[in-house]
């Protein structure tokens, strides 16, 4: 087992660490701070100067380390496809934000139809070269899939997008996409080793990285992962689900993406429908319970906790 | 504008936009790559499934034979192949069709149905003869594979059909001493090693390692081939010639328990377990299927309970004389019947046996006399000496699904119970049971465990395991078993057994006409019990005729077996260097 579980973890851990005094100044010098949100809260308008697009350190400590293995383990290339190209998507998209100084990024057609090929790519391969059935296994209930026939690919598109959206609402805090995912990708890890199924050495690699930039990226953050790396991790996510033909399991493990998105979704919801009246005091939601008192590192430290819980109770419905 | 401010601000803006060219450069390169391994080289990954499948599959090992006691082999193995396609590995898909079809005699549909599907691995047929197998191997087809696998042999067809059992789709046991030695007959599969085991796939660069199987043990019987084979004989001879619905025998040493033949007809084929012997499972439904299946592969040995009959008067003596209640030489007299309560229970010689010695009872096999002595053992004692007997418990045989003795509880038992079950009637126990209850009698007081499993060992010959079994001692007094062998031999010298008389041998034993339920419809089970040399017994045998057309006394219908039985086999068993 060293070979393909703690290799890539050592390997992702000591490309991400070596990177961080190379990287961060270097993005410090292209002026690439992170612009506040005005409309976040007060507390975050500090940050304005901690630089962005961390995600590179994360995406070349998965690639490099994804690229050793790819000969041995093909198995990963579909989740590294998916991780490199919303990546790259976020790249873009940081870089017109940061660079060009445009504050919204790619417009979110643009952005939407990138994904959308990426994910088109995704799709044909995973149905028509792999094969693999799309129907989901069903957690908790051996044997028994949800199949929705020829609607599983529309399915698979909302999947893929929506959990890239959740991990992409849900990098607000310093260290909280980064901690959640690693939870997630451990999760991944002990799976993939359970079911032989060959993609240990990718899942194993996110970790490493994960932890490597945790290093730099916990309160407070020297840099922040931007969009190249929640994106990234999104999608990392998101094809690892259906590599493992577990994309329902992601309700369980992936819950705060999940309420990231949904809290958003109903704020603004609410607002526009009672005009004016929100359900938050902020959305999404980690910056809720900012307003309602705790500290940043609390709600990192709450929300990493109830992602380590779900995913172990997630392991007890695996088959 | 500062010029100065200026130049800085361009040099900067010139830096990121080769940072962001190079990264999105490379990073256009690595996607491209991928794109091309997913969608374009996708032939790649059939190897890899391949591969994997292969790294999983164990090697066989071959299951352990089944040898009688003088080592003839009742159960075997024979290698047997499976022919699988690899789609992705196929060079010429036309040559491999028309060979599989000519060599398996498929039709073309089929097979080219399975060469086409676009799957990892196909199997085209399984449980294929090796020679065929080896055939299609030697062709050397790219993307066919011939794997071997191993399949349950009987050679002997249906002998001691019911005793062997036979085994599954995954050779293990199901049902007899198939099932019950399955952790000995099971051999160990052996593994195909590679450089990366556990989660990895295989480099296919490195060699592969071996583990071989290990065989599993060859498990020696006490069953004699010869006795098994001339005892099938005997009994299907016998239930043709008497019209009966079945007939048991049992062959068994009295000393130790071991059991030299076990019939049960009609046996089935071993090697065709599921096929009814009546051939009418179109017409039958699931369940009827089933429930014929079930009736077939009885055992009426051990599986089913009768009423023993006159036999059990053997038991009823014993205990008698234990007691000290009665004496060779008392005297008896028999009107023809006897009154319990309100009961008239009749002796079958209507007109009665007049005045006799109980020496003579036994030999007549009186009725009367025995509901006598019966009633002055008294309900708590004969109920205790039932169970002393073992008659309450199993007999431990190693076979599965050994029946119990079905008997009144004592406080249900009044006079006229105990006055039936004195002469071996309204209560029921095994063959296997009444075997050894009265082995235990006639061998000095032993009572012995059945069984066929004498020991194990590997595929040379080497012993790996002997069994034991237990023994309870002290049964009835030495006394008592001289004086019931003593009995017995005159039963069959001077008595209702001397149809099982043979000339030079003095021989034992008992006859017994029991009458089925419900009474008056005239069907009866006709039975003997037979043990020789009788002062010093080695071999016993029962033989249970259920049904018989026609005649159907013990003495006519099974006693005449039994001497059959012993005219072959005495002289054979003094000739051999058994015991």
């Amino acid at each position: 087992m060293k070979y393909d579980v703690i290799v890539p973890v050592l390997m992702a851990f000591g490309i991400s660490v070596v990177l961080g005094p190379f990287v961060i100044p270097f993005l410090r010098r292209l002026k690439v701070g992170q612009t506040v949100r005005e409309e976040g809260p007060q507390s975050h308008l500090k940050k304005s100067g901690t630089p962005t697009m961390g995600g590179l350190m994360i995406l070349t400590a998965i690639v490099v380390t994804s690229l050793v293995y790819m000969k041995d383990y093909p198995g990963i290339i579909p989740i590294l496809f998916l991780t490199l190209g919303f990546g790259l998507i976020g790249f873009l998209d940081d870089y017109i934000k940061v660079v060009l100084k445009r504050s919204m990024g790619l417009k979110a057609w643009q952005k939407m139809a990138l994904q959308l090929i990426m994910t088109g790519i995704f799709a044909y391969y995973v149905q028509n070269v792999l094969q693999l059935d799309l129907a989901m296994k069903i957690p908790f209930w051996e044997n028994h899939y949800l199949d929705f026939g020829i609607w599983n690919i529309p399915l698979l598109f909302i999947v893929v997008i929506g959990t890239d959206t959740g991990a992409n609402f849900t990098d607000g805090l310093d260290g909280l996409a980064s901690s959640v995912t690693v939870m997630i990708a451990v999760f991944f890890s002990v799976v993939a080793i359970g079911t032989e199924s060959g993609i240990a050495p990718i899942t194993c690699a996110a970790v490493g990285a994960l932890l490597g930039f945790l290093l730099y990226n916990v309160h407070p953050a020297s840099v922040f992962m931007g969009d190249t790396g929640a994106l990234a991790l999104g999608g990392f996510v998101a094809a690892t689900a259906y590599v493992l033909q577990m994309p329902l399991f992601l309700l369980i493990v992936a819950l705060i993406y999940v309420i990231e998105v949904l809290s958003v979704i109903l704020q603004v919801s609410y607002f526009k429908l009672t005009h004016g009246k929100r359900i938050f005091k902020m959305a999404p939601i980690h910056h809720h319970f900012e307003m309602c008192g705790w500290s940043e590192t609390k709600v990192v430290a709450v929300f990493s906790i109830v992602t380590a819980l779900l995913c172990l109770v997630a392991l007890l419905g695996v088959w | 504008m500062d010029t100065i401010e200026n130049q800085s601000r361009f040099f900067r803006r010139k830096k990121m936009v080769v940072f962001f060219f190079a990264i999105l450069l490379l990073a256009a390169i690595l996607m491209g790559r991928l794109t091309y391994l997913m969608i374009f080289a996708s032939g790649y990954y059939e190897e890899m499934a391949i591969m994997v499948h292969e790294r999983e599959r164990n090697i066989k090992a071959p299951r352990g034979r089944i040898l009688d006691a003088n080592g003839v082999v009742l159960a075997d193995n024979i290698t047997v192949c499976t022919v699988s396609v690899i789609h992705s590995q196929i060079e010429d898909p036309e040559a491999v069709i028309e060979m599989l079809c000519r060599e398996l005699s498929l039709s073309e549909e089929y097979v080219r149905q399975r060469v086409e599907k676009y799957t990892s691995i196909e199997r085209i047929r399984s449980n294929v003869d090796k020679e065929t197998g080896d055939r299609i191997r030697s062709y050397n087809m790219a993307g066919v594979k011939v794997d071997e696998d191993y399949r349950r042999y009987y050679p002997y067809g249906d002998l001691a059909s019911k005793v062997l059992g036979f085994t599954g789709g995954d050779n293990q046991g199901i049902i007899g001493l198939e099932v019950v030695y399955e952790e000995y007959l099971t051999g160990t599969p052996g593994q195909i090693l590679t450089v990366t085991d556990a989660a990895g796939l295989e480099l296919v660069s490195e060699g592969e390692r071996r583990i071989e199987p290990i065989p599993g043990q060859d498990l020696i019987l006490s069953l004699d081939y010869n006795i098994q084979s001339y005892a099938q004989q005997l009994a299907t001879q016998a239930m043709l010639t008497k019209g009966a619905e079945s007939v048991s025998i049992i062959v068994m040493n009295p000393n130790n328990g071991e059991i030299l033949a076990m019939v049960s007809v009609p046996e089935f084929d071993l090697n065709d377990p599921f096929t009814l012997v009546s051939g009418n499972e179109a017409d039958m439904t699931e369940q009827e299927y089933q429930d014929a299946l079930n009736r077939m592969w009885r055992n009426d040995c051990i599986n089913d309970t009768y009423e023993p009959g006159s036999i059990f008067k053997i038991i009823t003596a014993a205990a008698a004389l234990e007691e000290g209640l009665v004496e060779a030489q008392e005297m008896f007299h028999c009107p023809g019947y006897v009154i319990v309560e309100d009961r008239r229970i009749r002796c079958h010689k209507t007109t009665g046996h007049g005045s006799q010695t109980f020496t003579e009872a036994i030999m007549n096999s009186c009725n009367p006399v025995f509901v006598n002595i019966g009633l002055r053992l008294g309900v708590e004692v004969f109920y205790s000496y039932f169970e002393k007997f073992g008659l309450l418990s199993r007999t431990g045989i190693d076979l599965p699904g050994e029946a119990g003795t079905i008997m009144h509880q004592p406080e249900n038992m009044g006079p006229t119970e105990l006055a039936t079950v004195s002469f071996g009637q309204s209560f029921q126990v095994t063959p296997i049971q009444l075997a050894v209850t009265v082995a235990s009698i006639i061998n000095g007081g032993n009572r012995v465990t059945p069984h066929f499993g004498v020991r194990t060992q590997t595929r040379d010959g080497e012993i790996s395991e002997i069994f034991s079994y237990p023994v309870t001692e002290g049964i009835v007094s030495e006394e008592t078993s001289a004086q019931m062998r003593y009995f017995l031999e005159q039963v069959v010298e001077n008595g209702g057994g001397r149809n099982a008389y043979i000339e030079g041998y003095r021989i034992g034993g008992k006859t017994a006409t029991s009458q089925t339920l419900p009474r008056n419809n005239g069907v009866y089970i006709a039975s003997f019990i037979g043990f020789a040399p009788a002062e010093d017994p080695s071999v016993l045998a029962i033989a249970i005729v259920d049904h018989p057309q026609g005649t159907y006394y013990g003495s006519q219908v099974s006693a005449p077996i039994i001497r059959q039985l012993f005219e072959n086999i005495l002289p054979y068993l003094e000739d051999s260097s058994y015991n």
